[in-house]
């Protein structure tokens, strides 16, 4: 594999240390709002409790992204249709035995790179559910495949310091990896009733900045029975203000990717067009603009 | 993450509203806070009480976070008040505190209002002068001292003065005519009387017709909501502090009116003669104080504020043997008796005996009981001989049931 293996579209992992803070739920429902607009929207489930397909209302079949990771199995031979216009690549449990199996393996964390890098795949989006702990070897694949990293951020008691934890992580594999991570901050299950969670919600914008999205997506109820159905937001309930928020997120998203925004501008320098390749261990350091390296993580 | 959609997200509609305000010009939270009501009001499609509580949030936040000319990253010195910026130096791993960052803002604004009812625009005379002074109250006279009884230890050799009555009345009498003179019912009209209560909650408050702190304490929490643009816990928390502050009018104004209470200076008697101590004369006790009756007697009760219970009213409550005897003697007192038809008395229930025409099968007979099973001939076909009839009085219709 050489350094300039990449992708042709953004790859977006959405992590935290912290389970429960609603990864899952944001990264369904954002590729659920991205192909409602018509884009072609790729979820790769890379949680062993595979979540993410079981709400999708998909049951994980062979090939999955198990196989993709052993390389026994193409990306295009694992993925399937999914509610709402999502392609998905589906999980299992037995992508616990990735871990264990990894240590035996030559740079594992690069597994699934190598395989969004193939030609036969084209997607505008690619948004990777990572599984809560985000100093292992899947995680790692999902940093590593990333163009953006999206830290999910819960309204909640604990959810500064996950995200702290995350964030010290992403150091880590930043510098153990020879690249940086251009972060981006969501934040969830916001009930602005409660006082704490407002008062958290300023406390997230002066920490995080500028690196934050505008959008929070709000607690509603129409999440929570979303997976029950089996159907993005969208599909459910086009018009709670959840699906407004996925649509919004999207929107700021959307506006992210540099090759759509070079798209919509076109004054954009043709090298910016593509997303930056990250490097491979130990042979430079990723060329990256200013003001979306370190500076957005630790904002 | 830009301070207007922080504001979006905390007190209004999120994405929606933030897409509205940008199309509608505001693209700062500075630009919304120099916006009319109206504007808002319009622009979001909400009510005006709405709108003008979104401002005086956005105020808010924006002093908060030190939103101005300066970016969110270089203020540090107002996000340092909080503890939230002031982390930031430290490094990633310092976790920023968010302990001392709630109720700034909520305390910050009572602060103001606080400092705002300290410093009213409109002093205290030009209050009086603006309203009819009411003569000043008579005084009834100084009752006269009552006789104490003397301590029999060191009685000093020169009589104590007595102390200056007259000049304490007088001094009384200012405080008295202060009071008196001070206007008896400010009421909810003027901002800063309540904390939290500014100029646009008063002109609401005019619009509601409610111009009293009394009138503002019997208000609904929810008209209050949505009239002021509160949340309901404020509207709440204003109702409490309008009652207490229509409470302390009302003591303010018995005041005056209580000159009973000007015994209790209870006036010590002259020093007696030294021959005199080891007199101990019987001294009838002390009654109590008459004003406090009066203060009984005048301060009515809130109506809302408990229920009264008139004691004979209450009666105990019957137990459980008693409710059983009388729920038997109900049922005995309803009970009907079918004289012509034998029942059959169980333990506390009664099995009516079925009417000779009512017997489910024809080949029961009130003068035959024979089951039909013993009629019906056995399992091979055969005709079953005719049982033996059992021979009754005939005058015995209820045969073996019968009541004895």
């Amino acid at each position: 594999m050489d350094d300039t293996t990449s992708t042709k579209f953004p790859v977006y992992a959405f992590v935290n240390q912290k389970g429960g803070c609603g990864k899952t739920t944001t990264a369904v429902h954002l590729a659920g709002a991205l192909a409602a607009r018509g884009d072609r929207v790729l979820l790769v489930d890379l949680d062993p409790q595979a979540h993410a397909t079981l709400g999708l209302g998909c049951a994980p079949e062979s090939p999955t992204v198990t196989d993709v990771l052993f390389g026994t199995a193409s990306i295009a031979e694992a993925v399937a249709p999914a509610s709402g216009g999502i392609t998905l690549l589906p999980a299992e449990p037995r992508l616990a035995e990735f871990e264990e199996a990894s240590g035996r393996e030559i740079h594992p964390e690069q597994r699934l790179l190598r395989a969004l890098a193939a030609d036969d795949l084209a997607f505008d989006h690619v948004l990777i559910d990572c599984p809560p702990r985000a100093d292992g070897v899947l995680c790692a694949n999902a940093l590593y495949a990333s163009t953006y990293t999206f830290l999910v951020v819960e309204t909640g008691a604990f959810a500064l310091q996950g995200a702290l934890q995350a964030l010290k992580v992403l150091d880590a594999v930043a510098e153990n990896q020879r690249r940086t991570f251009d972060v981006r901050t969501i934040g969830t299950m916001f009930d602005r009733r409660t006082k704490f969670a407002r008062e958290l919600l300023v406390a997230m914008h002066a920490r995080f900045g500028d690196s934050m999205f505008d959008t929070v997506i709000r607690s509603s109820v129409r999440l929570r029975e979303a997976p029950a159905v089996g159907v993005p937001i969208q599909e459910l309930d086009p018009t709670c203000r959840a699906a407004a928020d996925f649509a919004a997120l999207a929107d700021e998203v959307v506006a992210l990717s540099p090759r759509v925004a070079a798209a919509a501008d076109d004054s954009a320098a043709p090298d910016e067009l593509v997303p930056e390749p990250p490097p491979a261990n130990g042979v430079h350091a990723a060329r990256r603009s200013p003001s979306g390296e370190r500076t957005a993580a630790r904002s | 993450m830009d301070a207007l959609a922080l504001l979006c997200t905390l007190h209004a509609d999120g994405p929606t509203s933030l897409k509205r305000l940008r199309t509608g010009g505001c693209g700062t939270i500075s630009a919304l806070v120099e916006r009319a009501p109206e504007d808002v009001a319009e622009m979001l499609e909400i009510e005006r009480a709405v709108a003008r509580r979104l401002l005086r949030e956005a105020r808010i936040l924006s002093e908060r976070i030190g939103v101005g000319s300066l970016d969110v990253e270089e203020a540090p010195a107002a996000l340092g008040r909080n503890g939230a910026r002031g982390s930031e130096a430290e490094g990633a791993d310092a976790i920023p505190s968010v302990a001392p960052a709630p109720q700034t803002s909520e305390l910050d604004a009572v602060d103001r209002a606080l400092v705002a009812r300290v410093s009213l625009p409109q002093p205290m005379e030009e209050i009086r002068a603006s309203e009819p002074i009411p003569a000043p109250v008579e005084l009834p006279p100084v009752p006269e001292p009552i006789a104490a009884e003397p301590e029999p230890v060191a009685v000093p050799e020169t009589p104590v003065e007595p102390e200056p009555v007259a000049e304490l009345d007088q001094h009384d009498q200012q405080e008295q005519h202060e009071v008196v003179e001070a206007p008896s019912r400010p009421g909810a009209r003027r901002a800063g009387t309540l904390p939290g209560l500014d100029e646009g909650m008063v002109e609401d408050l005019e619009r509601l017709e409610i111009s009293t702190f009394e009138e503002l304490g019997r208000a609904d929490s929810l008209t209050l909501t949505r009239g002021l643009g509160i949340t309901f816990a404020q509207a709440r928390r204003l109702r409490f502090l309008a009652r207490r502050a229509a409470e302390e009018q009302d003591l303010e104004r018995w005041t005056p009116d209580a000159p009973a209470l000007e015994p209790v200076q209870v006036a010590v008697a002259p020093p007696l003669p030294v021959e005199s101590v080891d007199v101990v004369e019987p001294v009838e006790p002390v009654e109590p104080a008459a004003p406090a009756a009066a203060v009984a007697a005048e301060l009515e009760p809130d109506p809302e504020q408990g229920v009264r219970v008139d004691p004979s009213e209450i009666a105990a409550r019957p137990t459980f043997a008693e409710q059983f005897a009388r729920a038997a003697a109900e049922r005995r007192a309803t009970e009907t008796t079918h004289p012509g038809a034998g029942t059959v008395l169980g333990w506390n229930f009664e099995i009516p005996r079925p009417e000779p025409d009512a017997l489910p099968f024809a080949s029961i007979s009130p003068d035959a009981h024979v089951r039909p099973s013993e009629g019906a001939g056995d399992a091979h076909g055969a005709p079953a001989e005719a049982p033996p009839q059992p021979s009754f009085p005939e005058d015995d219709i209820a045969g073996p049931f019968a009541r004895s």
